[in-house]
């Protein structure tokens, strides 16, 4: 079959996903089989050929629909595309569509979508979720039958928890790794684009397409990587066993034994402060970005009406959903005189202190290994009968590695009740050949 | 310590109007957020400030031609400017 055979298989594999579980805000036909046409007159063959890419919604692609998730960027069409969308293209990829997503990234379940966004569901079982914010994204790497990736982004566990939830591997780079330009901001310290895949060798293909410092992000760096070694030594730091489901503990004791590296329980009573450093900053950060959505460049527009203040408050308040506002209001409140120092400073102070605490254990260990998620799954009932603070409690597992901008990732390890869990496999920075070469051990020895 | 009344200031700084609805239920969430996280207290180790650790050397500028439509997500447009409310009433 020839690339427009295979692009027009791939939209109808893609049309069906959808409507199974919701994975997509926007499914490119148009631009899939334009992309096809000119692959075929090109006769130009990259590394991704005949791979088609779904991206998360919160990745600019130009004349594509691009939402964040978002209501009040429902109708946002970018101009331009993300430095990783030209990666991908001059590769010879094809973006097969748009995945759904928390508003912004603020979500851990993908449920906290905008309205008249959908809802994906969980591949494994239907009255489930995917896991956030990157939910689209996990759903579909699952479902889909071979030749897509994904492209995903995380800032405190957007890629691993719907890795673990959907059982796909999730890969979450070094910050800086990847150029952030034409990524729709959530906290510009902590956001990171990443992949996923059916396994390891697959998310590693799309990874190193898109790694690699960009002019246009001064954030990106490129760092030469050292050779991969043999792992002897992992570490499983005791605080992220807290709170974690028994039968996850089991299974997740159960992959160490299997892995026959040396391991060490290591005590990290740092990391018991790292939820709270993490919401404080990345909250104060979104605050800050999300200021830009008032009405008047782009998204959400209405006639004039009012003074300044009351008319940006009014599209604000009424496109914005609830968690966009708790987080807002969160964000503004730790920097403001009074609670900059007690909040604010004292979190980013934390987070630096952390990240000194990891470097050290690096000298120790070659990788940390934790459980992915504390739970599985949870059903959509479930959820609703969660407070947001038992809903940010649950990112325990992932915050820790997200807040230190190392890299990561999550392999399937299990079944638990029916539904994937997921091994988190967490390396020194820049070292993702140790990490890709360390997953595919994993992968071979749990398959 | 409640924090309501600095959390409802918050709000308006960030120019998010709420309903009293809204006020009574979000309020509470983000005051109960806050008790939760101002477990941060007990850190006393001193860390130095973050340094910046971006680029040290910032890229020069340079002028070419926009290719891109900076009106094409608007429709508050007149002239090739964007039309917004009155600053001062």
């Amino acid at each position: 079959m020839d690339i427009i055979e295979t692009t027009e298989k791939a939209i109808e594999e893609t049309e069906r996903i959808h409507k199974k579980l919701n994975c997509f805000i926007t499914i490119c036909v148009k631009e899939a089989k334009a992309r096809a046409k000119e692959l075929k007159m090109s006769k130009k063959k990259g590394r991704l050929f005949g791979k088609f890419i779904s991206v998360k919604d919160a990745i600019c692609t130009r004349g594509i629909r691009t939402t964040a998730g978002s209501a009040i960027l429902a109708n946002y069409v970018p101009p331009f595309n993300a430095t990783v969308i030209d990666k991908i293209e001059a590769e010879g990829g094809i973006v097969i569509g748009k995945t759904t997503m928390d508003d912004f990234g603020f979500g851990t379940f993908c449920t906290n979508v905008g309205k008249g966004l959908p809802v994906p569901k969980n591949p494994h079982d239907i009255g489930r979720a995917t896991g956030g914010s990157s939910g689209g994204a996990g759903a579909a790497t699952f479902e889909f039958s071979k030749d897509h990736l994904a492209l995903a982004e995380s800032t405190g566990g957007s890629i691993t928890a719907p890795a673990a939830f959907c059982g796909v591997v999730g890969v979450t780079p070094t910050y800086g790794k990847v150029s952030r330009y034409g990524l729709i901001d959530y906290a510009n310290s902590l956001d990171k684009i990443g992949t996923m895949g059916k396994n390891v060798s697959e998310a590693e293909m799309l990874s190193r397409v898109i790694f690699g410092k960009d002019k246009q992000d001064e954030t990106s760096w490129t760092q030469e990587e050292k050779p991969a070694k043999k792992i002897k030594k992992i570490g499983v730091i005791k605080e992220m066993l807290n709170g974690v489901d028994e039968k996850i503990k089991k299974a997740f004791w159960n992959a160490i034994n299997k892995l026959g590296a040396e391991y060490e329980e290591i005590s990290f009573p740092l990391i018991d402060y790292s939820v709270a450093s993490y919401y404080i900053i990345a909250t104060a950060e979104a605050s800050s970005n999300l200021a830009r959505y008032y009405g008047m460049r782009y998204g959400a527009q209405e006639d004039i009406s009012g003074s300044f203040s009351e008319h940006f408050a009014s599209i604000r308040s009424k496109y914005f959903s609830d968690e966009e506002k708790r987080r807002i209001i969160l964000g503004t409140f730790v920097r403001t005189a009074g609670y900059k120092d007690k909040y604010y400073l004292k979190a980013l102070r934390i987070r630096e202190k952390i990240k000194q605490e990891f470097a050290l254990l690096f000298k120790r260990f070659d990788s940390l290994v934790t459980p992915a998620m504390p739970i599985i799954a949870p059903k959509f009932d479930e959820i609703t009968k969660l407070k947001p603070i038992e809903v940010y409690a649950l990112d325990s597992c992932t915050i820790p590695p997200n807040l230190a901008g190392l890299p990561h990732l999550s392999i399937p390890m299990s079944k638990v009740n029916n539904m994937p869990v997921g091994l988190q496999i967490i390396c020194n920075s820049w070292e993702e050949n140790m990490l890709f070469e360390f997953g595919r051990q994993v992968e071979s020895v749990l398959k | 310590m409640d924090h309501r009344e600095s959390l409802k200031k918050a709000a308006a700084i960030a120019r998010i109007k709420l309903s009293a609805q809204e006020e009574e239920r979000l309020v509470s969430e983000i005051d109960e957020a806050l008790k939760v996280f101002s477990k941060i207290d007990a850190f006393k180790d001193y860390v130095e400030e973050p340094k910046f650790t971006g680029a040290r050397k910032l890229r020069s500028d340079s002028i070419k031609k926009c290719d891109i439509d900076p009106f094409s997500n608007s429709k508050l447009i007149k002239n090739r400017k964007f039309i917004g409310p009155k600053l001062v009433d």
